[in-house]
Parts: structure tokens; C-alpha cells; sequence
């Protein structure tokens, strides 16, 4: 996990782990904020697409794992096909880059315990999006058993569904690295310990 | 992770073929499901369908599997450093489907040992690679039939909620049955 982010051109500390936490409770803050007011504005007719973007640049920036940069290493175990490539514009226009590193390897090759750590919190992540879907198709199943709860929620079936998609996928997207951010303790902890 | 006194239909399921044609069969079961769903849909419309039949069949056929649930021929997954969901008593944690006692003997459904909560975690790394893959496809899928024919929307909503929810609740499982060597090899 890298130690800090470097966001418009200023470094952030992010070692403590409290810090982690704030930052994994703003970015779900921000992306509940999001989605909420493209249903309100739009029903997300044309607009959920938005969300799913959102969550993109999130991982890019912030987060990491399925992505370069963030605070997550990336998950996969190799070299970056275009680990060589110059960033791209977005990142050089909002100065978010990552630190020079003393080695390229270190940028994305994962230790014996980090492989460790990012299974376990895939299988927690698992667990938690395994029971939210069951939930959801729970909710749809008493939706069709009983017609009337479409006017008791306030929103078309069609919504529902596409509200369901966007949640599910923002999860699967983000979950394992929100985990890790959440738990990992504090960097100096961990270094004192070895 | 297999429970090695599992039997189905009186067959043993210590040998990787039998396990594999279990795995077979379960797909085919999910197919047919999936494909009876959209049947009744175009007949009679998503109202009449009774959506209290469905839920037996996503108990069973997980329970058949194991992972989720002790009893079947997969170990069960949860220990204590799982999500805590439906805690029963004496439960350590993890995922249940409900507090129903295992049938099998204590050494084939007891607690993971270290390699084997490696394993199950691995697995699950896998699973949510590829579930996170399927999502991904189902939500551009139904996207697009949504831009396509609107209409439409509340038909496939539905039967893409219950495919995910049954490949969810599988995969690892699945990917465990299919890979596991045999037994006997295994010793």
C-alpha cells in the first residue's frame, strides 16, 4: 500500500490509518451523493453511466487495486502492460501522480503478505456483495409477488433494476480496496513491527 | 476443502469427476432455471410469476454445494475472521443461510485449517475477479437492451438479479469442486 497521495500537486499523508478511513467514507459519502441526485434530477435515464465513471476516476486516483495509481497496490500480479507509457493528460492537468519510486518493481509486484491481505479482503468483499444482491433480488421477488409495493416505494420497476445494477457494480468495483484501507493499521505500526 | 464423506445419490464425491459432473449439472440446473424464467415471463408477464419458489430453490441447491452452509460437499467458509451475518448460537461467524446443524461427522465440516482458509480466500480473489467480470457484462447488456426496446427493462431486471444472485452464491464453490484433486491423489 503506498504511504501517500499526491493530489494537485500536494502530498497527503496517508500512513494512519485514520486517515484512510475518512478518505473511504468520503469517496462512498461522495458516490451515495452522486448517484442519489442523478435519480432525482434524471431517474438515471441517460445519466447512470455517470455514476459508473465516477467510480472509475475513484479507483484511478484514489483507491487503486483494478487500477494504477491510488493507494492500493494493484492487484494483478504484473508488470502494467503500458507501465512504460508517459500518465495520461487528465493526470498531468490535475498534478495526481504517483511518487518516484526507488525501483519500477515495487510500483505493482505484491509480497507474500500482501497477496494474503488482498485475498482475505475479497472474500469479506464476497460475502458482503453476495448478501446485498440476495437482498436485492428479495426485494424484487416481493415486488412481484405484490404489485401494490410499486406504489408504496415511489419508483418504477425499471428504476429499481438499474438502481440495483449501479449499486452492485459501484461495490464490486470498490470493495476489496475499501476494505484494506479500512483495516490496515497505521504503516509506522506495521514497520515498528518488522 | 472437500467434505470427503459427501455422497449424492449414493455417489462419492472424493474423486474430481464426479465432482466435476456435479459442477456440469449445476450449471445445467441455473440454465434451465434461467431459461423457465423467461418463458413464464413471455407467457403470463412477470406479475404471476411466484417468486416464494425461487427462494427454495437458491437454499438447496447452495446447501448442495456447501461453502455458505455446513453440510454440503464443500466446507463451510465461515470462521472467525469472517462478516458476521445471521449469527446463530455457538456460530463463529460468517455467512449462513440459517442455524441447521450438519449432518457429517465434526472432521468434515469443522473449522478451516491455515491452508485451507489460504485456499478459500484465493478462491474467493478469483470468484470476484471473474463475478466482478459478469456484473460488469449483465449491466452493459441490460444497458443496452434498455436504449434498445425500454420496455423491456422490467422483464430483464429480474432474471439478471437471479442469475447473479445463483452464480454469486456458487462460484467458489464451483471453482473449488472443478480444481480439487481427487482424494486419494491429494494423500
Amino acid at each position: 500500500m503506498n504511504a501517500e497521495l499526491v493530489l494537485l500537486g500536494k502530498r497527503v499523508d496517508m500512513s494512519r490509518r485514520s486517515r484512510r478511513r475518512a478518505l473511504v467514507v468520503a469517496i462512498y459519502s461522495a458516490l451515495t451523493i452522486l448517484i442519489a441526485l442523478l435519480w432525482v434530477w434524471t431517474g438515471w435515464r441517460g445519466t447512470g453511466a455517470y455514476a459508473i465513471w465516477a467510480v472509475i476516476l475513484a479507483c484511478r486516483f484514489f483507491l487503486g487495486g483494478y487500477y494504477r495509481g491510488g493507494l492500493v497496490k494493484p492487484f494483478v500480479y504484473r508488470k502494467p502492460m503500458n507501465a512504460d507509457a508517459p500518465p495520461p493528460l487528465l493526470a498531468l492537468k490535475l498534478r495526481v501522480y504517483r511518487p518516484v519510486l526507488d525501483t519500477d518493481e515495487d510500483g505493482f509486484r505484491n509480497d507474500e503478505r500482501e497477496l494474503s491481505q488482498r485475498d482475505h479482503s475479497h472474500y469479506l468483499a464476497y460475502q458482503a456483495v453476495g448478501c446485498m444482491v440476495a437482498v436485492e433480488a428479495f426485494v424484487a421477488s416481493m415486488r412481484m409477488l405484490s404489485p401494490k409495493l410499486q406504489a408504496w416505494m415511489g419508483m418504477p420497476a425499471d428504476q429499481m433494476y438499474y438502481g440495483f445494477a449501479l449499486v452492485t457494480l459501484t461495490l464490486f468495483l470498490t470493495l476489496p480496496q475499501a476494505i484494506l484501507l479500512w483495516t490496515e493499521p497505521d504503516l509506522e505500526e506495521i514497520r515498528s513491527r518488522h | 476443502m472437500i467434505a470427503e464423506q459427501y455422497r449424492i445419490l449414493g455417489i462419492p464425491m472424493a474423486s474430481r469427476r464426479a465432482r466435476r459432473a456435479l459442477v456440469v449439472v449445476y450449471w445445467a440446473l441455473i440454465l434451465s432455471l434461467c431459461l423457465g424464467f423467461v418463458v413464464h415471463q413471455s407467457r403470463h408477464g412477470v406479475e404471476d410469476l411466484n417468486p416464494w419458489g425461487l427462494f427454495p430453490i437458491f437454499v438447496g441447491l447452495a446447501a448442495i454445494l456447501g461453502g455458505v452452509k455446513a453440510g454440503g460437499v464443500v466446507k463451510r467458509f465461515s470462521g472467525s475472521d469472517g462478516i458476521s451475518v445471521l449469527p446463530t448460537p455457538g456460530d463463529e461467524g460468517g455467512l449462513t443461510l440459517f442455524g441447521s446443524k450438519s449432518i457429517f461427522p465434526p472432521e468434515d465440516s469443522g473449522a478451516l485449517d491455515e491452508r485451507e482458509r489460504n485456499e478459500r480466500n484465493a478462491v474467493h480473489y478469483r470468484a470476484y475477479t471473474s463475478a466482478r467480470w459478469l456484473t460488469l457484462a449483465l449491466y452493459l447488456i441490460y444497458a443496452g437492451i434498455g436504449a434498445w426496446h425500454a420496455a423491456w427493462f422490467p422483464r430483464i431486471g429480474p432474471l439478471f438479479l437471479f442469475l447473479l444472485t445463483l452464480v454469486l452464491w456458487s462460484l467458489p464453490q464451483m471453482l473449488i469442486l472443478w480444481n480439487e484433486p481427487d482424494v486419494e491423489e491429494a494423500r
